[in-house]
């Protein structure tokens, strides 16, 4: 379902660091990584202080779902959500050629 | 029916193995960098897919990413065998198999949405360098009996150190019980080419191929060449010619000039 956040803050919220967008990049192409916060982190050359808050407003947005294994936070793309996500931004995007 | 044999679909392969692996078995592939695990675990699992047989590639170090890469390279379309759900690749840390639950945790979705029956881990190697010492091998064997509860055959892979003496070790961590199979991978020197060779060093429950056989590494995959008769001392990295053929070699000129 998709979320009322209009298209063009979505845009800016997923694209308003390079660390976020690295992760963006990182879930798309790897969409079978289930990992924490620390093993994300060394997969995009960073600590994980460094990530944590872009990774948690992924989570918001719901690009990205959040679950426990064993009582550690891991983290792994949401497909559907994901999907719907890169939907509205690129109606958003053909929107604005017109 | 499902057959008692597992096979890798490498046809050279499944002769040394006399049919294949024995269904639900653990087996170790353990060769030094470059040797070619990964090639003959994607085309394990590959052939796994062409025969009815989903499987899974869990993956600690490398991104699926290059693995759908290096795999196109081979013709293999990993991406679609995902889309129709006979395939998936699994990238976590160590720490999450061996924390909370085991690997159950992991893996139970996985192998429940494919209906998996074969699994590829690479690397168990990486596994050792994240589990305190000690508790390895209590963790490999956890890893492998969970394995073959949940119907799956299972292929290991071990980064070896390329040993350069007469001994070889293919494990340090004293793993080599806990598998049914080894399979080892070796580089060799002949003549000044690095070649490739592979032999079963162990194979319970079956007889097997003996021989060290070379390998290569083609566009289209693995693909063994004939047992190295010529050759003794294989093992040691450096081998030299049978003794007669160098006897020859040395004194046939001479022979032959009287």
């Amino acid at each position: 379902m998709l979320s009322a956040e209009p298209e063009e803050p979505l845009l800016e919220r997923l694209l308003s660091s390079d660390v976020k967008a690295q992760l963006l990049v990182l879930f798309r192409r790897n969409p079978g990584l289930i990992d924490e916060v620390d093993g994300i982190a060394r997969r995009v050359g960073r600590k994980s202080e460094s990530v944590v808050a872009d990774l948690r407003d992924l989570v918001e947005v719901g690009v990205v779902e959040e679950r426990r294994i064993g009582g550690i936070a891991v983290f792994s793309l949401n497909p559907t959500r994901d999907a719907e996500v890169q939907k509205a931004v690129g109606s958003y995007l053909m929107g604005l050629k017109t | 029916m499902t057959s008692a044999r597992v096979q890798t679909g490498i046809p050279e392969f499944d002769s040394m193995l006399r049919g294949g692996f024995l269904r639900g078995d653990a087996v170790m592939l353990a060769g030094s960098a470059g040797s070619g695990k990964t090639t003959i675990a994607l085309q394990y699992l590959v052939n796994g897919v062409a025969r009815g047989e989903p499987g899974i590639y869990l993956t600690f170090e490398q991104m699926p990413d290059q693995i759908y890469r290096d795999a196109m390279s081979f013709g293999w379309d990993l991406r679609a065998m995902e889309k129709e759900n006979k395939f998936r690749i699994v990238c976590t840390s160590p720490k999450l198999l061996v924390e909370g639950a085991g690997p159950d945790e992991l893996l139970a979705g996985p192998i429940k949405q494919i209906g998996a029956r074969r699994i590829v881990v690479d690397s168990m190697s990486h596994l050792s360098m994240f589990v305190p010492d000690g508790d390895l091998r209590r963790e490999a064997f956890r890893m492998v009996m969970y394995f073959k509860t949940s119907g799956l055959s299972s292929l290991l892979l071990w980064e070896s150190q390329q040993e350069r003496e007469h001994s070889f070790s293919v494990t340090d961590m004293g793993m080599s019980f806990l598998v049914d199979s080894i399979v080892l991978l070796k580089f060799i020197e002949i003549e000044s080419s690095i070649r490739r060779a592979m032999v079963v060093l162990k194979m319970r429950g079956s007889d097997h191929d003996k021989r060290l056989r070379e390998y290569e590494i083609t566009p289209k995959g693995i693909v063994l060449e004939q047992a190295f008769s010529e050759y003794q001392g294989l093992m040691s990295g450096s081998p030299t010619r049978v003794g007669s053929e160098k006897f020859f070699e040395l004194f046939g000129k001479a022979s032959r000039s009287k």
